[in-house]
C-alpha cells in the first residue's frame, strides 16, 4: 500500500486546472495494459517484448488521411525511473478517445495520426510496484563491475525490511559526505577549502556479501535501457549495455521508428528535458577525424526554442531534466534518425519552498505548483553535493543551501507529503555495524503531488495538441501552363510548406535519413517531356513558414489535362493535381 | 565415402593411426580421407556439402549447427572443430575463422573450409596439428554474407557486385527499393561495360596495339577528340527516373555494422541504421558472445594481398605496445608465409572503417584478430610484377587463352542505341583463375591455424612449499604461457573486457594469510599482498604471451592443498602440493 502512499496523499484535487479532473496516480504495467485496453477507436499495436517478457504495446489512434500524412509520437518512461510518465502518456491516449470530437482534439488527429507508447520501459518501471521498490534503472546485462571474478555477488537490496532501498551512510574518518548546515538530513560533499572533514561514507542500501569492503557495488543487472541507443554510444560503460541497441527494449523501439517513416515527431517524457533548458548544440559539419560532433545543430535548436517557449507558456513547467542524454532514445531519434525529438521532464521537487517561519510567505498547498529547478534533477535520491557555481565562489561566501536542503523544505511545508523522505535511522549493518538509512524514497522526485498531478497533465495534453499545426504539410500551391506553341506548354509547379517546422530538420539533411519529397511529372496519352527538370525530382530540404520549392518543364501535350503532378512524402502529406492554363 | 570416413574416425583418436592418411603432399601415397578439388570456387550449397562431407568423415572431430538465419532465410552454420575427448571446446582457447562478409568476395568461404579440411586430414599423421587440435577449438563460419554468395554464384555480376546482403535498401530515397539494378544485357551471365562510338566527340579512343583497351584522351587544344565515350555498367534506366543502375539490390556492407567505434550511414557508408542490424551479423556477434573462449579471430576477404589488422580509423589511436608486439609477430610471420601480403593497420594504409568486424572483436572484446585480403594480381607475373589492364589482359590471353574477358560486341540500347558491351568477366581480378586457388587456400589456412598455434596456453612451471617458522609457510607458484598471445591481451585488462583471470589456494587443513603477485624472481619480500580474499588473487592483466607470473602466499594448517588457474582464454590448470 504504500505504492500509493503519495499518489493519493491529497484529496484536494486542482481546483485551478479548466475542468475538475480525478488525479492522475501512477500505474503498474499491467495496470497501464488494462486501461488501454479500454480504450476504444484505437489500434493496438504491440512493439515487442521486455527482457523478462513484458509487452511494449502501442495505441494508434488514426483517422483516414492522405497518403505520407504524418505521425505523432508519444512515449512515456523510456527511463524507467519516471512511472508518472507512464500515466501522463496514458492520459494524453485517454482524453484522445474521451473526445475524439472536441474541436482541437479532432485538429490534432485530421494532421496526424497519433501513437502512444505509454510505458517503453516495462522492467525499470515496474520496480515501482514490487515488493522492494527502488529506483535502479538497469535491466539488461551485467558485468563483473567490480572485478572480482564473478558477477552480480553483491546487489543492493532493502537491509532495513521497510520495502524501499534507500541509502546508508558510515561514520568513517575516511568519508567525504557532511550534513548540510540548512537541513542536517541533506548530505553534501565535505569541502577541504573550508576547513571541512568529512563524516559520512555513503552507499546505496545494500549488504557487503563478497565481504570486499564495497557495499552493494556488483549487481546482477548493468545495461540501462535509455543508455543503449547507437547515438553517442558510451562503449565499455557497464550502464550503456554490450553493444547498441543489445536491449530487447531499445532495439523494439528503434525497429517501430524504423518500420513507421510517417513519424515526424516524437514527444518522450521522462528524465530529459529540451523544452525548459536549450540544449547543447552544434554546427551541422563540425567533426573531429571524421567522427561528428554530438549535440543539436543549430538550426534546429532555434526551432526547439520556439517550440520549448511555447511550451514553457503553456504549462508553466521549469523542470529540467538531467544532463547527459548520450545513449538516449531521445537523442537517437534525433541525431540519428533526424526526427524532431521533443524530451520533457514532467515534474520534479519544487526548490523554491519557504518555511512559514522565513520572512517571506508560506508556500501553502498551492506551493506544489512546479517551481523554477535550479540544477538538472538526478532521478536517484543520493545527494548531489555542492550545489553548482558554489566551488568557484567558495571563499567566505555563505554556504547556499543544497538542492536537496531545498527538497526538504518543501516537504516540510507539505505534511502530505512527508513519506517522500525516509528519516535517517540506526541500523546495526550485518557487515558494516552501525549505520543510518534513510534519503529520499525512490520515485519521490519524479511523481506530483496527487492534488497537482491532473493540472500537469491537462497542461501538458494542452500542448500536445498544438503540436500538430506545427509538423511539416506539403501542398502543391501552383501548377500552371502557359502555352508557347501549338501543344506546347511550359509547365511551372510551385510547392510549400506552410507549417512552422521544415520538410527536414537539418539533422535530417546531415542523415539523409527522412525521405525525400518526390516531385512527379504526370504525362498521360502521349504528353511528352521536352525539357526543364527531370520527371521525377528529390527535394531534400523544404523549409518551414511558407518556404516554396519550384519547377518547370516544357511538355508536349494534346491537351492540359494530359499534365499532372504528383508530389509524395512518408511523414509531411502528399498531394496532386491536374495543370490549368496560366492566365 | 561415408563409411570410409566413419572407419578412419574409430582410427582417428588413437595417433597410430595408419601413415598414409597425410596430407597431399607431404606423404608419399597420400589419400585424404574427403577428396575435395581446391582448384575451384563452390556455391554456397555446394561449400556447405563439403563440409558436411568432412563432418560425415570425422564425426568425432568436427560438428555443425545452425546459429541463424540470414535475410534470404539461409542457415548460417558454424563448424565446430573440436576433440571431446580432451574436453569440451568452450574449455580451450578457440579460433574464429569467417570467410565472404562481402558477397563477392567468395575465396574466403573456400579458405574456411580449408582450415577444417588441412586440420582433419593431419590429426591422424602429425603430432604438431593434433597437439594444436587436442588443446584448442575452431569455430568456422565460411559464409558470413551467404545470400551475396548465393546471388554472385546464380546473377549476372561484376568482379565488385554482391558486396552487399540482400535486405531491401532504397539507396536512391525516391520511396522504390532495388528497382534499378544493372542488367545483363546481352544475358551471358556477366556484367560488364558499355562503349559507345561517336566519331570525332568522344573522350576516348581505342589503343592502337589493342583495341579492347580505352585510353583517355584528355581536353587539348589541339583540336585532337576520342571517338568512343565510356557509358559505365550495363544497365537500364528501369524505373523511368533518368538514372541508370542507381538502386541496386542491397546496398549496405556488413562489415560496417559491427559495435566497436560504429558511426551510422552518413558518416560510415554502408553501416545501416544501427549496430548488427542484418540477423547475419547479430547471429554471429551473440555467439561470440557467448564464447569467451575465442582467443583468436581470422576473416578472410579479398583482394589485395594484405593482413589487416586495425585501428580502423585514425580516431581510435594506437593500441597498446604490448598488443601490438603480438601483432607484429603474427603480421610478419605472415607475411612470410604469404608472398605479395603485407602486414597493414587498416586506417593507415588501406582507408577508414568504422564498425569493423575484426576491430569490434578486438577494441570490443580484447581478442587478437586480423582480416586477410586474399589474391593479389602482382602475383600474377612473379617476379615481374605489372599491373593495370593491359597487364590483366596479357596474363587472360597467354594463361587463360582469353576466357577471361568477353570481347566487345555490338548491341541495341534503348536510350544510347548501338553500343558495344565489353569487359573482364566476374571471376577476373579479384579471385585468382584456378590453378592459383588452392595455393591462395593453402597459405591463408595456415596463416589461421598458426595463429591458433599462438593462443594461451597455461601451465604451473613449478609449486613450491617453504617453511617460515612458526607455523607459517610459503606456497610459492610460478605459472608460465609458452604462447605469444597473452591470456588477457593489454586491451582487455585496460578496459576491463571480459572476465579476469584468477589462481586460488585452497585445501581442507589450509588457512590462506596472505598472498599477491611477487615482482622479484630473488627477493621474495617482493610481495604485492592483496586486501582481501587473498586465497583467489585476481590477475587483470593476466599471464604474458610468452612468458609468467609468479605469485606466493603465506598460509598456515596442514596436509593436502590444490593451485588453481582459471581464466577465459585458456584452459583451467590445477596442481597439487602439501604442506608438511
Ligand atoms: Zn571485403
Amino acid at each position: 500500500m504504500l505504492i500509493q502512499a503519495f499518489a493519493i496523499a491529497s484529496a484536494l484535487v486542482g481546483q485551478d486546472a479548466p475542468a475538475v479532473r480525478p488525479p492522475v496516480p501512477v500505474y503498474s504495467h499491467a495496470q497501464l495494459a488494462g486501461r488501454m485496453r479500454e480504450i476504444r477507436g484505437a489500434e493496438w499495436l504491440t512493439l515487442g517484448r521486455s527482457r523478462s517478457g513484458l509487452e511494449i504495446s502501442a495505441l494508434r489512434f488514426a483517422t483516414p488521411g492522405a497518403r505520407g500524412k504524418p505521425a505523432l509520437l508519444i512515449v512515456g518512461n523510456v527511463d524507467g525511473l519516471q512511472p508518472w510518465s507512464s500515466s501522463l502518456a496514458l492520459h494524453h491516449a485517454e482524453r484522445l478517445a474521451a473526445q475524439p470530437d472536441g474541436e482541437r482534439e479532432r485538429a490534432l488527429l485530421e494532421r496526424a495520426d497519433v501513437i502512444v507508447i505509454p510505458c517503453a520501459n516495462p522492467d525499470a518501471h515496474e520496480r515501482r510496484f514490487t515488493s522492494v521498490r527502488s529506483e535502479r534503472e538497469a535491466t539488461g546485462g551485467g558485468v563483473d563491475d567490480d572485478r572480482d571474478g564473478r558477477q552480480g555477488e553483491d546487489p543492493p537490496s532493502d537491509v532495513d525490511g521497510d520495502g524501499m532501498i534507500t541509502w546508508m551512510r558510515v561514520e568513517d574518518p575516511a568519508g567525504e559526505w557532511i550534513a548540510d548546515p540548512a537541513d542536517e538530513r541533506a548530505l553534501i560533499k565535505a569541502d577541504a577549502k573550508r576547513g571541512e572533514r568529512g563524516r559520512w561514507k555513503l552507499w546505496p542500501e545494500g549488504r557487503d556479501l563478497d565481504l570486499d569492503e564495497r557495499v552493494a557495488e556488483d549487481a546482477a543487472s548493468d545495461a540501462c535501457v535509455n543508455r543503449n541507443f547507437a547515438e553517442e554510444f558510451k562503449e565499455h560503460a557497464a550502464e550503456s549495455g554490450a553493444y547498441a541497441m543489445s536491449e530487447p527494449e531499445s532495439r523494439a523501439l528503434a525497429d517501430f521508428v524504423l518500420a513507421h517513416p510517417e513519424i515526424a515527431l516524437v514527444v518522450t517524457y521522462g528524465a530529459y528535458d529540451n523544452m525548459v533548458e536549450k540544449p547543447k548544440t552544434t554546427q551541422a559539419n563540425a567533426r573531429n577525424k571524421l567522427v561528428p560532433a554530438p549535440g543539436v545543430i543549430e538550426a534546429d535548436a532555434e526551432l526547439l526554442a520556439e517550440l520549448g517557449q511555447r511550451y514553457r507558456e503553456t504549462t508553466g513547467n521549469t523542470a529540467k531534466g538531467s544532463g547527459n542524454d548520450a545513449g538516449s532514445w531521445q537523442a537517437w531519434l534525433y541525431g540519428h534518425r533526424g526526427l524532431w525529438s521533443l524530451a520533457i521532464h514532467p515534474w520534479d521537487a519544487p526548490l523554491d519552498a519557504k518555511r512559514a517561519d522565513a520572512a517571506t510567505t508560506d508556500a501553502g498547498p498551492q506551493g506544489a505548483e512546479r517551481k523554477p529547478g535550479e540544477e538538472p534533477a538526478t532521478s536517484s535520491g543520493a545527494p548531489q553535493g555542492q550545489p553548482k557555481g558554489e566551488a568557484a565562489s567558495a571563499k567566505k561566501a555563505k554556504r547556499e543551501p543544497s538542492d536537496d536542503a531545498k527538497r526538504l523544505t518543501w516537504i516540510d511545508t507539505h505534511p502530505e507529503e512527508a513519506a517522500r523522505f525516509v528519516p535517517w535511522h540506526g541500523f546495526e549493518h550485518p557487515e558494516l555495524g552501525p549505520v543510518e538509512i534513510g534519503g529520499f524514497a525512490p520515485f519521490a522526485r519524479s511523481e506530483p503531488p496527487a492534488s497537482d498531478s491532473a493540472t500537469i497533465a491537462e497542461k501538458e495534453f494542452e500542448f500536445l495538441l498544438s503540436l500538430g499545426a506545427e509538423l511539416a504539410r506539403v501542398r502543391i500551391a501552383e501548377l500552371s501552363a502557359k502555352p508557347l506553341a501549338p501543344d506546347l506548354f511550359e509547365v511551372s509547379a510551385a510547392i510549400d510548406n506552410l507549417s512552422r517546422l521544415p520538410l527536414q530538420s537539418a539533422s535530417a539533411r546531415r542523415t539523409d535519413s527522412v525521405r525525400s519529397l518526390r516531385v512527379r511529372l504526370v504525362l498521360d496519352d502521349g504528353a511528352k517531356l521536352l525539357g526543364g527538370d527531370d520527371a521525377l525530382e528529390l527535394q531534400r530540404s523544404l523549409g518551414g513558414s511558407g518556404a516554396r520549392a519550384e519547377y518547370r518543364w516544357l511538355v508536349r501535350a494534346a491537351r492540359l489535362g494530359d499534365i499532372g503532378l504528383s508530389i509524395d512524402t512518408d511523414h509531411a502529406g502528399s498531394d496532386q493535381r491536374r495543370a490549368e492554363l496560366k492566365p | 565415402m561415408i563409411v570410409l570416413g566413419l572407419v578412419f574416425s574409430a582410427l582417428q583418436a588413437t595417433p597410430s593411426a595408419p601413415a598414409n592418411n597425410g596430407f597431399p603432399g607431404l606423404t608419399a601415397h597420400a589419400a585424404p580421407s574427403v577428396e575435395i578439388a581446391w582448384n575451384r570456387f563452390y556455391d554456397e550449397r555446394e561449400l556447405y556439402a563439403q563440409l558436411d562431407r568432412m563432418v560425415a568423415a570425422h564425426p568425432g572431430l568436427l560438428s555443425m549447427q545452425v546459429i541463424g538465419h540470414s535475410v534470404e532465410n539461409r542457415e548460417m552454420r558454424v563448424y565446430t572443430l573440436n576433440n571431446p575427448a580432451t574436453g569440451e571446446d568452450r574449455e580451450k582457447p578457440a579460433m574464429w575463422v569467417d570467410g565472404n562478409v562481402h558477397g563477392n568476395e567468395v575465396q574466403g568461404g573456400e579458405a574456411v573450409a580449408y582450415v577444417a579440411w588441412y586440420l582433419l586430414e593431419n590429426y591422424a599423421s602429425n603430432p604438431r596439428v593434433r597437439e594444436l587440435v587436442d588443446r584448442s577449438a575452431f569455430y568456422l563460419l565460411p559464409m558470413v554474407n551467404i545470400d551475396g554468395r548465393a546471388a554472385w554464384f546464380r546473377d549476372a555480376h561484376n568482379a565488385h557486385s554482391s558486396r552487399t546482403g540482400r535486405m531491401p535498401f532504397d539507396d536512391d530515397g525516391d520511396g522504390l527499393y532495388d528497382e534499378d539494378a544493372p542488367d545483363d544485357l546481352d544475358g551471358d551471365g556477366s556484367i560488364v561495360q558499355m562503349r559507345k562510338y561517336l566519331p570525332g566527340q568522344g573522350t576516348h579512343r581505342l589503343n592502337p596495339d589493342d583495341p579492347r583497351l580505352l585510353e583517355f584522351v584528355p581536353p587539348n587544344e589541339r583540336g585532337i577528340k576520342g571517338d568512343w565515350i565510356v557509358l559505365g555498367s550495363e544497365g537500364l534506366d528501369n524505373d523511368g527516373d533518368g538514372r541508370i543502375n542507381e538502386d541496386a539490390v542491397g546496398g549496405y556492407d556488413m562489415n560496417r555494422a559491427w559495435p566497436s567505434f560504429w558511426e551510422p550511414d552518413w558518416v560510415q557508408n554502408g553501416a545501416g541504421p544501427y549496430p548488427l542490424y542484418w540477423p547475419e551479423t547479430r547471429c554471429i556477434a551473440r555467439f561470440i558472445l557467448e564464447h569467451p573462449n575465442i582467443a583468436g579471430v581470422q576473416s578472410f576477404h579479398n583482394a589485395g594481398g594484405m593482413i589487416l589488422r586495425g585501428p580502423g580509423v585514425e580516431a581510435f589511436g594506437e593500441y597498446p605496445r604490448e598488443d601490438v608486439a603480438v601483432y607484429d609477430a603474427l603480421g610478419s610471420e605472415g607475411e612470410k608465409m604469404l608472398p605479395y601480403y603485407r602486414y597493414m593497420v587498416i586506417w593507415r594504409d588501406l582507408y577508414s572503417v568504422f564498425g569493423g568486424f575484426v576491430t569490434w572483436t578486438y577494441e570490443g572484446l580484447g581478442i587478437v584478430s586480423f582480416t586477410n585480403e586474399l589474391w593479389n594480381d602482382a602475383q600474377s607475373f612473379g617476379d615481374h610484377p605489372q599491373s593495370g589492364r593491359a597487364a590483366d589482359h596479357e596474363f587472360d590471353d597467354r594463361l587463360l587463352f582469353g576466357a577471361g574477358f568477353v570481347d566487345w560486341h555490338k548491341l541495341e540500347h534503348p536510350l544510347y542505341g548501338e553500343v558495344e558491351v565489353g569487359g573482364f568477366k566476374k571471376d577476373v581480378g579479384r579471385v585468382p583463375p584456378s590453378f592459383m586457388v588452392e595455393e591462395m587456400v593453402h597459405r591463408n589456412a595456415l596463416f589461421a591455424i598458426r595463429h591458433a598455434e599462438a593462443m594461451p596456453e597455461v601451465d604451473f612451471a613449478d609449486v613450491e612449499v617453504s617453511d617460515l617458522g612458526q607455523g607459517l609457510f610459503a606456497v610459492d607458484a610460478r605459472i608460465e604461457n609458452r604462447r605469444l598471445i597473452p591470456t588477457r591481451t593489454a586491451r582487455a585488462a585496460q578496459m576491463k573486457l571480459g572476465t579476469p583471470d584468477r589462481i586460488s589456494i585452497r585445501g581442507p587443513h589450509c588457512e590462506v594469510v596472505a598472498g599477491g603477485l611477487r615482482s622479484d624472481r630473488f627477493r621474495p619480500e617482493k610481495l604485492e599482498f592483496v586486501e582481501r580474499r587473498p586465497a583467489e588473487l585476481v590477475l587483470e592483466r593476466g599471464v604474458p604471451g610468452r612468458g609468467e607470473v609468479r605469485v606466493r602466499w603465506l598460509v598456515r594448517g596442514s596436509g593436502s592443498i590444490e593451485i588453481e588457474w582459471r581464466g577465459e582464454k585458456a584452459r583451467t590448470v590445477r596442481r597439487n602440493a602439501a604442506l608438511p
